[in-house]
Formats: structure tokens, C-alpha cells, sequence
């Protein structure tokens, strides 16, 4: 160590720290360690409230699993026959309804907005627009769906029904699938098109053979994750009517007529429960048993939708 | 080539641009409408009896067949198979065949469906008069305007057939001026552009739903928000409590106890989601971030009911209680503090990605201009990471306590709110936001009834809710749009 005997010390530290970037950087790794810190917090609430619901939940889901998917509504969280099937079948209603009309409805929109539209005021006014709708509280769609769908066309949707549920939500869920449905088609390469005008094909053609399979697997993810946000919302339930406390008539779950009638859904049956677990301590469980069975539905649904996107992602 | 032939000698043909101009609009527009009217139809009077005076509408008449019901005179107004059924078909019908047969069938085939559909009209309005069917003949019924308005209706529809049908022809058949190949000649065939201005033309209309949407969401607010402000006794909003069943409708305890709500979730989401955010855009490794995201996306996707039994169950238990014994205090099990813990931890995620982007937005170069001086990463990440990204992370913030301020399941679940609520501004205590409120309001009792105007204070608790998050989501639009053309 030739450095040792020209400089002093102090000197001969400072360099060696400095090449040898041995510097303590205290404030860095405070930083650092705080960032992690509320990382760690996000998805330890995250692991917490998995492992405690199905903590709370377990003697149902292991018990009376089959009983628990194929029973109703009850006033005592004791009676064997109490479960969650009228709030599948609701769910299930919903989801046919938001299939129906928000995916292609929504689609559409984002087929023209990015596609078709002009550069005008009423193209920048509807998009405006779709982004203030995605911010309206789910809340005020139920205000809405209680006013027009369940009021006002009350002898299209019988009322309090799970078509006027179904209408509400689709409705709700429409500027997702526009705005998730824009950003995909967005993202499709300019040359794609070019050379599809170029070998003379229409625009309709050249969207339908290139950019729509394209813009798939983006589509695809943001209409999963627009059902699975459609399938765990309750607020707008409660408003629409949905039934909490008995509900009567054992139609099957496929059964057509139960459209005009009265109705419950899995996050409303959830809604309930909690509700009464002060009085009836059992409840509490089978609310934990019942986030469950819902959890995995939309948790499937929103891993199949990160899954494709990552996996298309990582193609291109 | 027979085109070319056959344009020599013809007019002008009208600019790329011009022909791209032209579209579809106009019979678009009278398609619309005119479906609009035969929908409208069906709410007004369709038949009025000559001898009675007695009306029905779309609505009361029935098609017995259609549900294969025989003994008619049971079948009731308002069951299934409701003459809606039949203006279902109009619309489907036109909508199947503006895009398939624009400018072919197109006007045969709404005409015939409207022909056809008005003549069932009048014939079962009148069958379900008297139930009878030998007495149709003698019956003797004038039509309503609901009638007159779909006829309207049906031409119209029509009409813009006709026009669709005009418009493909308009500049055809001239394919060559002075020798020069005109856009005619290489526009390909009728159909396919006819098809073109079809699909286009859907496609606008999917779009204009969304203002529709818009539109409605506020005609259903203003119309009983109103009727809530001209007949409310003013005094009632500002007093001891929010009775709304007794008529006593405290506006400012349902506002402080938003406030504190989304104050303690404030408290929450935005260290842990900046902190997230910040982690995930400036120190994770690539295989790290590749895990990470997707978790927290799951995170994101737990519905908000997860969040209220969560909030109730665990947090209120074993956080909140404990903090409160700390003050003295016995809170009880649902009380605002564990609701605003809930959504605050449901708004990380939100909080999380918007910011990364926001981050992620600053270039690299100023990044790396800074590490050329010198600086430490933490230095990069505070002093010029950050401040470059700002606009985004304060859009960020605004938007996440939009959510906050809307977010109505976690509330209502662990805010320990009932039908009622007396004013309180301890956070530690049990009330009723706006969006709570609203929701227990509809539920409670089966059907939303009570003094006067109960039912109305929702939509005005509703038009409230909906005017904060509006200005506060457009403000945040606002901020988003600078930072988005500043680099």
C-alpha cells in the first residue's frame, strides 16, 4: 500500500471507501428499508386477511361444503339447510347480463373511439366523459338503476329484479371494458394497419382480420377483470333491492322466469351475514365461508386476466 | 374495367378526403330516431276504446301464444310475455339488418316488421279489452298516439333506409375524368362500402351510450334531488342527527363522519402506496417486480365486502380497540376508525399503480444525468424523481380519495352506523358517512319508505356524493393531462 505513506490517515480512508464504494450510506438504506417496509405492510394485510378468512371460515367449508353451496337464505346460522345457492345464482344472472350487453357495448365504444373517430369536440367530450363515468362511486349506479331500471321501467324488468341488478352493474362496468378495450387496441403497431389499408382492404376488414386478434388477449383481460369487479360489487345491489333477509321460491339456476322476481347475490348474502354475526355469532363463520367461495371465483378471474396480460406481454 | 368504361364522360368525383367526409350520419341518425320514437311508443296510449274511453298501452298487450298460455283470461298485465316483447323485435330486427342489409333489404325489412307488428298491436290491445275473441269485430278502437308515434317512428326508420341506400349511389358510376383513374374506380365494390358505413355507424352508437349513461345518471338524481330541496324544510339538514325516517336530516354529521373516514384512509393509502409505488419503480429488481405487481393487482381485485368483514372482524378487534384503550376509550366493535383503516388498505393499490406510472413517465435521462453527478440513488428518488413526477402523484392522491369518499361496503359494514346516526366527530366512535347512509337507507325496511321525503333525501345525499367525486375526479383529470405532455 503505496497510498499509506504519502497521504495521512483520514486521506488514505476517504479513497480506499470511495473506489471501493464502502461508504455507509445511512440515509439510503433508511430509505430503502422504509420502502420495503410499506411494501411488506401492503401485502401482509393482503396474506392476513386471506389466512384469517379462511381461518374463520373453515368449519363450514370443511364440514358442510356441499350443503353450505346448495342451501338458502336462513334466520339461524344453526339450520343445516343454511347456505349461499340463491347468491350464486344471482351472481350468476349478473354475470350473463354484463356479458351480454357491457362486452360488446363496450368493445364497440373502443372500437370507434380509437378507429373510427374524428379529431372533434364530441370525441374528446366522449372520452371525457367514459373517464368521469369510470370515477362515478358504485354507489350512485345503484341511485341510477333504482330510478330508471327498477322505477322507471318497472314493467320491462318487474322491479326489483335481477334484470334490473344485471342492467345495473353492466352498465357500471361499461367504461372499464371501454377504457381497458381502447388502451389494447392502442397498443396494436401502426404498421399492422398500414399494411392492411395498403393491400386494399376496408377499415372494418382491416380491424375484424388484424387489429381485433391482435388487441385479444388485452380485450380479454380488461373484460375478466370488469366481471370479476361486477361479481364482488354490492353497493349498487343494496340500492337495486336485493333481497337480505328471506327469499323464497326454489327456482333452478338456469331457470328464466326468475328474471322478473326478486333476487339476492353472493356479495348482498355476504353483506347480511356480517350484519347479523352480532346477534348470532355463527353467521360470522358462515360469512367467512361464503367470501370464500366468492373470493376464488373472482380471484381466478383477476390471476387469468394478470396471467394473459403478462404472458402476451412477454411475447411481443 | 367495366367501371372505367363506364365512367368516361362522367361528372367530377369528389376528393379522397371528401368521400372519407361524406359517411353515413344522416340515415344513421333518422334510424336512431326513429327506433327511439317506436320505443317511446310503448309507454303512451296505443288503443282507446270508442264506447269506454279506455286506454292500453304497448305494455297490456298480451301475445298468448308466445308463452303457450291458453286460458287468456289469466293472463295479467305485467307478466312475461308483456307486448314489450314485440318492440324488442322492432329494435333487434333493425339493428340485425342496418349492418347486414344496409342499403339492400334494409328498407323492405323494417317496413314489413312495422307493418306487421302495428296491426298485432292494435289487434291485441283491443283482444285484451274484453278477453273474448269472438268480440274483437264488434269492438270498435281508435288509436292512441303511442300508435301514431310509431308509425312515425317506423317511417322514419325507413326513411333513413332510403338514405343509407341514396348514399352508396350518390357519386357511383362516374369512375374516369380526362383520363385519370378516379377513387370511384378503386373504391372496390357497393357492398363492401356499404357495409363499411354500417359498421361505423354501430359503432357510434355503442360509443353514444356512454353518454346516455351520463345522461341519465343525472335526470335520476337531479329529478328527486329536487323535489328533496324545493319541499325540504331547511332547518332539518342542519341539526342533532341523521334521522331520515323522522325527518331530521343532518347534512354535516354525515359529512364529518366522511371526512374522518377518508381522513384515517388517507392516513393509510398514501404512505404504504407511495412507498409501494416508489419501491416497485425505482429499486425493485425485474424478477422481484415481476412477482410483486401482480400480487398487489390481486390485492386490488378483493371486492370492498372482503374489506367491510375484514375491517370488522380483525382490524376493529385487535388494532382499533387496542389504540382506544390507549385514549381511555371503549369503542364499540364497528366504529369509523377500523372502516377508514379498511379502505384505506382497499385504496393502496389504486394509490400504488397510478403513482408508479406517474414515476415511470419521468425519463430515464434525468435519472442518469443525476447519477453522472454524483448523487445517491435516495438522492436521485427524492429530489428528482419525485418532483418531476409530481402532477401525477397529487392526481393520484385526488383520485384515491374520490374512492375513498365513494367507497360504500366497508362503511357500511364496520362503520357502526344503523338506520340512524347522532353527530359525532370522534373517530372512534360509530356513524354514517353519505355513501353508509344511502345504503342503509335502502335497505333496512323492504322498500324504501318512511316520512315524507325519505326516499327522496337519498338522491339528494346521491347528488352530493356524486358532485364531490365529479369535481374532484375532473381536477384530477386535469393535473393528469399536463404531466402527460410535459416530457
Amino acid at each position: 500500500m503505496r497510498l499509506g505513506r504519502v497521504f495521512d490517515d483520514r486521506t488514505r480512508k476517504a479513497v480506499t471507501s470511495t473506489v471501493y464504494k464502502r461508504t455507509r450510506d445511512v440515509k439510503g438504506a433508511i430509505f430503502r428499508t422504509l420502502l420495503q417496509v410499506a411494501l411488506l405492510v401492503a401485502l401482509l394485510v393482503l396474506a392476513v386477511l386471506l389466512v384469517d378468512t379462511v381461518l374463520d371460515g373453515w368449519s363450514v367449508l370443511d364440514g358442510r361444503l356441499g350443503d353450505f353451496l346448495a342451501g338458502g337464505l336462513r334466520s339461524q346460522s344453526g339450520d343445516p339447510e343454511l347456505g349461499v345457492f340463491q347468491g350464486i345464482r344471482g351472481s350468476l344472472w349478473i354475470a350473463v347480463f354484463v356479458i351480454v350487453l357491457a362486452f360488446p357495448l363496450g368493445i364497440g365504444a373502443a372500437i370507434y373511439l380509437e378507429e373510427y373517430a374524428p379529431r372533434s369536440r364530441l370525441t374528446s367530450f366522449i372520452e371525457l366523459n367514459i373517464r368521469n363515468l369510470a370515477g362515478v362511486p358504485s354507489v350512485v349506479y345503484g341511485l341510477l338503476g333504482l330510478a330508471i331500471f327498477v322505477r322507471g321501467l318497472e314493467d320491462i324488468t318487474g322491479g326489483k329484479s335481477v334484470t334490473a341488478a344485471g342492467i345495473t352493474l353492466a352498465v357500471l362496468v361499461l367504461p372499464i371494458v371501454i377504457i381497458t378495450s381502447s388502451e389494447a387496441i392502442r397498443a396494436v403497431p401502426g404498421a399492422l394497419r398500414e399494411a392492411g389499408y395498403g393491400a386494399g382492404a376496408t377499415k372494418w376488414e382491416v380491424i375484424r382480420t388484424q387489429i381485433l386478434p391482435y388487441a385479444a388477449p388485452g380485450i380479454l383481460t380488461g373484460t375478466l377483470l370488469s366481471l370479476s369487479r361486477a361479481i364482488g360489487e354490492a353497493a349498487p345491489l343494496i340500492l337495486v333491492g336485493a333481497v337480505t333477509g328471506f327469499l323464497g321460491g326454489q327456482s333452478g339456476l338456469l331457470d328464466v322466469t326468475q328474471l322478473q322476481e326478486r333476487f339476492t347475490a353472493m356479495p348482498i348474502v355476504i353483506t347480511r351475514w356480517v350484519q347479523q354475526s352480532g346477534r348470532d355469532g355463527g353467521f360470522a363463520t358462515a360469512a367467512a365461508a361464503a367470501i370464500v367461495v366468492m373470493l376464488v371465483v373472482v380471484l381466478l378471474l383477476n390471476s387469468a386476466a394478470i396471467f394473459l396480460r403478462n404472458h402476451f406481454e412477454k411475447k411481443r | 374495367m367495366t367501371d372505367l368504361a363506364l365512367g368516361l364522360g362522367g361528372r367530377r368525383a369528389p376528393s379522397v378526403a371528401a368521400a372519407l367526409r361524406r359517411g353515413p350520419p344522416l340515415s344513421a341518425l333518422a334510424v336512431v330516431a326513429g327506433l327511439a320514437m317506436v320505443l317511446a311508443s310503448a309507454f303512451m296510449p296505443w288503443a282507446v276504446r270508442a264506447d269506454s274511453g279506455r286506454t292500453a298501452n304497448a305494455f297490456e298487450a298480451n301475445l298468448p301464444w308466445l308463452v303457450g298460455g291458453t286460458d287468456l283470461a289469466q293472463q295479467s298485465p305485467g307478466s312475461f310475455a308483456n307486448g314489450w316483447i314485440l318492440i324488442a323485435v322492432v329494435v333487434i330486427a333493425a339493428a340485425i339488418g342496418y349492418p347486414l342489409l344496409a342499403g339492400r333489404r334494409m328498407v323492405a325489412l323494417p317496413l314489413g316488421t312495422i307493418g306487421a307488428i302495428s296491426s298485432l298491436y292494435i289487434y291485441f290491445t283491443a283482444y285484451r279489452f274484453d278477453n273474448q275473441f269472438s268480440k274483437i269485430e264488434n269492438l270498435a278502437v281508435d288509436m292512441g298516439s303511442g300508435w301514431w308515434l310509431a308509425l312515425v317512428g317506423s317511417l322514419l326508420v325507413v326513411a333513413g333506409g332510403v338514405l343509407a341506400r341514396l348514399g352508396a349511389h350518390s357519386y357511383g358510376g362516374s369512375a374516369v375524368v380526362g383520363g385519370a383513374v378516379t377513387i370511384e374506380a378503386l373504391s372496390g365494390s357497393r357492398d363492401r362500402r356499404d357495409r363499411e358505413s354500417a359498421v361505423r355507424t354501430v359503432m357510434l352508437v355503442a360509443a353514444l351510450a356512454s353518454i346516455l349513461v351520463s345522461a341519465l345518471i343525472i335526470l335520476a338524481l337531479v329529478r328527486d334531488a329536487f323535489t328533496f330541496m324545493l319541499n325540504i324544510d331547511w332547518a332539518s339538514t342542519w341539526t342533532t342527527g341523521w334521522f331520515p325516517r323522522r325527518g331530521f336530516y343532518d347534512v354535516k354529521t354525515l359529512i364529518v363522519s366522511t371526512g374522518l373516514v377518508v381522513g384515517v384512509s388517507t392516513l393509510i393509502a398514501t404512505p404504504v402506496g407511495l412507498g409501494a409505488a416508489v419501491y416497485l419503480s425505482e429499486y425493485a429488481k425485474p424478477v422481484t417486480r415481476r412477482w410483486l405487481k401482480p400480487t398487489l393487482e390481486i390485492l386490488a381485485g378483493i371486492p370492498s365486502v372482503v374489506f367491510g368483514f375484514f375491517a370488522l372482524q380483525w382490524i376493529s378487534p385487535n388494532i382499533i380497540r387496542n389504540i382506544d384503550i390507549w385514549f381511555g376509550q371503549d369503542a364499540r366493535l364497528g366504529n369509523l376508525a377500523a372502516a377508514g383503516v379498511g379502505v384505506g388498505f382497499l385504496s393502496v393499490p389504486l394509490m400504488a399503480s397510478i403513482s408508479e406510472d406517474a414515476m415511470k413517465a419521468v425519463p430515464n435521462s434525468l435519472r442518469e444525468a443525476s447519477a453522472g453527478l454524483g448523487s445517491r440513488k435516495v438522492t436521485t428518488t427524492l429530489r428528482i424523481v419525485l418532483p418531476a413526477a409530481v402532477s401525477g402523484l397529487v392526481a393520484a392522491f385526488i383520485v384515491t380519495t374520490s374512492r375513498a369518499v365513494g367507497e360504500t361496503m366497508v362503511v357500511f359494514i364496520a362503520g357502526g352506523g344503523g338506520d340512524t346516526a347522532v353527530y359525532t366527530h370522534n373517530v372512534f366512535d360509530g356513524s354514517l358517512t353519505m355513501t353508509a347512509a344511502m345504503a342503509s337507507l335502502a335497505s333496512g325496511t323492504d322498500s324504501v319508505v318512511g316520512e315524507g321525503l325519505t326516499f327522496e333525501s337519498l338522491y339528494f345525499v346521491g347528488l352530493m356524493l356524486f358532485l364531490l367525486t365529479l369535481g374532484m375526479n375532473l381536477i384530477a383529470d386535469r393535473v393528469v393531462r399536463r404531466f402527460q405532455n410535459k416530457y
